[in-house]
């Protein structure tokens, strides 16, 4: 009986030490299939300036912003 | 009630993605999710076509049918959605789909790959209409205010139409008749198993 | 004045006829037209698309180029899709359901006539060990997964016919996404067990020269008398074979499916669905028989996995050479205390 229960926690333990794992190896599919172009949330690399956030509804800096206006966009 | 559906014609699709543009800034589609987009067949040789492709809500749709928790729905006007509470991102949609029309945010792992997103024909999903939350989970529901989907409003040459099934079957039997050629209605026969007869 | 007029009007004629010449080509005797304008060989290029009909002659499924890097959104058209729901809503559900439920109607046949196996003799009350600590853990944690997995796979199958129902769509679809994850976690130490056992146990899993007439004789169902068996008979040969081969297909195939679109793309991902689901549900049907004959079946059998331990006459009855084995080899370790008598094998 003790080797029963034993294996069973042994397996509920290996299967959420698994679980974890798996999880933790998962990626959003904008990062598991990547391209080679532009990315808007890459801080630094993209066209619109480095605090670009991705959200369109956040105040830019106004400078940084005129700025960008005088370069082309993507 | 009119039985609603998508028809690309694509000697006129021009492959502008315009329709992918429109789609994905109107929903707020999230970065990889590709409710629809533009396939081209024999790019750069003679014969080159390009077919605007999402989900083609299908009579008696595969997905709705293999879904193991049953969160499909086909609403009166034949529009296939789905309820993002009840879906645990399984996959079997996308195996069953002859279109790859259901999308999943993440990749990898078959345990967590988010909720299944695809087309919605502008109509939203179970929550109540035009809200924020129905907004959120599945995209601006145009139909409610009785406007027709957005990609084909936006479509630069009017080949992707959407409407009534007679109606837009009707306008591409004209159009075939008139320039005396047309490579069908891709899909038709797949998704409402008929065929437009040119 | 009049020379100058005379030259424009020359000019002008020259210039009519000129034009007369090159307007029609009525007149025989002008000159070939232009290549553009000329009549066509009458290949229209745009007529002489490709249409779906003829593309579903030359390939199984339809692609071309997108512009975004998810491959698979390069697929057009597959029509195997609805072969993936044939077998998933129409003979899925049948084989599955029919192969378990004619197991267990075989078994409840099998135990209305045959009974309770038990041992002919009485027990003896000397004890010898069939099964080490190792193994038991192993067939245990194997076990336990195999359960979960069985029973959150066939959730899948057959959850919304028949508990959906039952429970509504909210706590079904909670039960269903937790199964789910008990699916693809339990997997993993289910492979590990299946990989130890299968190590453990093979050689003594190998068919020997007792198997062909134990087979024949059903196990003694139908000839009265216990053929002899080593430490494990045909019968449990074949569990053995079935679980470490279907085991297998499950591990490949379900491996495939946890990373989708890893190494196959939608039609060989569809093949792995058929054979993930195929093999489950054969290898429930032999284990709902090895749980029936492990359990209520025979009796003394449940102590080999359970305690480890055996009855001496229940291991002379069922698994005769294999207890004359043990016999010796016990016998032999206690000789070389000191008395004289049959030497270790």
């Amino acid at each position: 009986m003790p080797v029963i229960l034993a294996s069973i926690a042994l397996a509920v333990v290996l299967a959420i030490v698994s679980g974890l794992g798996l999880f933790s190896m998962q990626r959003p599919v904008y990062q598991s299939q990547p391209m080679q172009s532009v990315r808007v949330g890459d801080p630094g690399h993209n066209l619109v300036g480095p605090n670009w956030s991705g959200n369109p509804s956040q105040p830019q800096n106004s400078e940084r912003a005129l700025n960008a206006t005088s370069r082309e966009p993507g | 009630m009119a039985r609603v559906k998508f028809l690309c014609d694509a000697d006129r699709c021009i492959e502008c993605n315009a329709c992918v543009t429109a789609c994905k800034n109107e929903h707020d589609v999230p970065w990889g999710i590709n409710r629809r987009r533009v396939v081209t067949l024999n790019d750069g040789k003679p014969g080159e076509r390009s077919v605007s492709m999402a989900c083609m809500h299908c009579t008696e749709a595969p997905c709705a049918a293999v879904c193991p928790v049953d969160c499909f729905y086909t609403t009166a006007d034949g529009i296939v959605l789905h309820s993002k509470d009840l879906c645990i991102g399984c996959g079997y949609c996308f195996y069953a789909c002859p279109f790859g029309a259901p999308q999943y945010p993440r990749a990898g792992n078959y345990g967590s790959r988010g909720k299944m997103d695809k087309c919605t024909y502008c109509a939203g999903g179970p929550e109540q209409d035009s809200t924020e939350v129905e907004y959120g989970k599945y995209g601006r529901n145009r139909l409610d205010e009785g406007k027709l989907p957005l990609c084909a409003e936006m479509c630069s040459t009017k080949s992707l139409l959407a409407g009534d099934g007679e109606i837009i079957a009707r306008i591409y039997k004209e159009r075939v008749m008139k320039r005396g050629y047309g490579s069908g209605a891709w899909g038709w026969k797949t998704a409402y198993r008929e065929n437009i007869s040119t | 004045m009049s020379r100058r007029l005379g030259w424009h009007l020359l000019t002008a004629l020259v210039l009519v006829g000129a034009l007369n010449c090159s307007a029609g080509a009525q007149h025989g005797q002008d000159p070939v037209p232009p290549a553009s304008t000329a009549p066509s060989s009458g290949a229209n290029p745009t007529e002489q698309a490709v249409t779906e009909q003829q593309l579903f002659q030359e390939m199984r499924k339809l692609e071309g180029r997108i512009t975004i890097p998810d491959y698979k959104a390069a697929l057009l058209e597959q029509p195997q899709g609805r072969s993936y729901q044939f077998f998933h809503e129409r003979l899925l559900p049948w084989l599955m359901g029919g192969l378990i439920v004619a197991m267990i109607a075989g078994l409840a046949l099998f135990f209305l006539v045959r009974g309770r196996i038990l041992t002919e003799a009485p027990d003896s009350g000397i004890k010898i060990r069939r099964f080490n600590v190792l193994e038991r853990a192993t067939h245990w944690m194997t076990a336990t997964c195999f359960i979960v997995l069985a029973l959150s796979g066939i959730n899948y199958v057959f959850g919304k016919r028949l508990l959906f129902p039952l429970i509504g769509p909210d706590a079904f679809a909670a039960l269903s996404q937790w199964s789910k994850f008990a699916h693809t976690a339990m997997a993993w130490p289910f492979m590990l067990g299946l990989l130890i056992m299968a190590a453990l146990w093979m050689r003594g899993n190998l068919p020997d020269r007792h198997d062909w007439r134990w087979l024949r004789e059903f196990g003694g169902f139908t000839s009265g008398t216990h053929p002899p068996a080593g430490r494990f008979n045909a019968g449990q040969k074949l569990i053995f074979w079935s679980v470490v081969i279907f085991g297998l297909v499950l591990s490949a195939s379900g491996i495939i499916m946890l990373f989708p679109f890893w190494t196959l793309d939608i039609n060989g991902m569809q093949w792995a669905q058929y054979g993930h689901a195929s093999a489950a549900a054969i290898l429930i049907a032999v284990i709902v028989a090895h749980i029936y004959i492990g359990t209520l079946g025979m009796a003394g059998a449940y102590d080999a996995m359970g305690r480890g331990e055996v009855d001496l006459t229940w291991a002379r009855e069922h698994h005769s050479l294999w207890a004359d084995e043990e016999e010796h080899r016990i016998r032999g370790r206690t000789d070389l205390a000191g008395t004289a008598g049959t030497p270790a094998e």
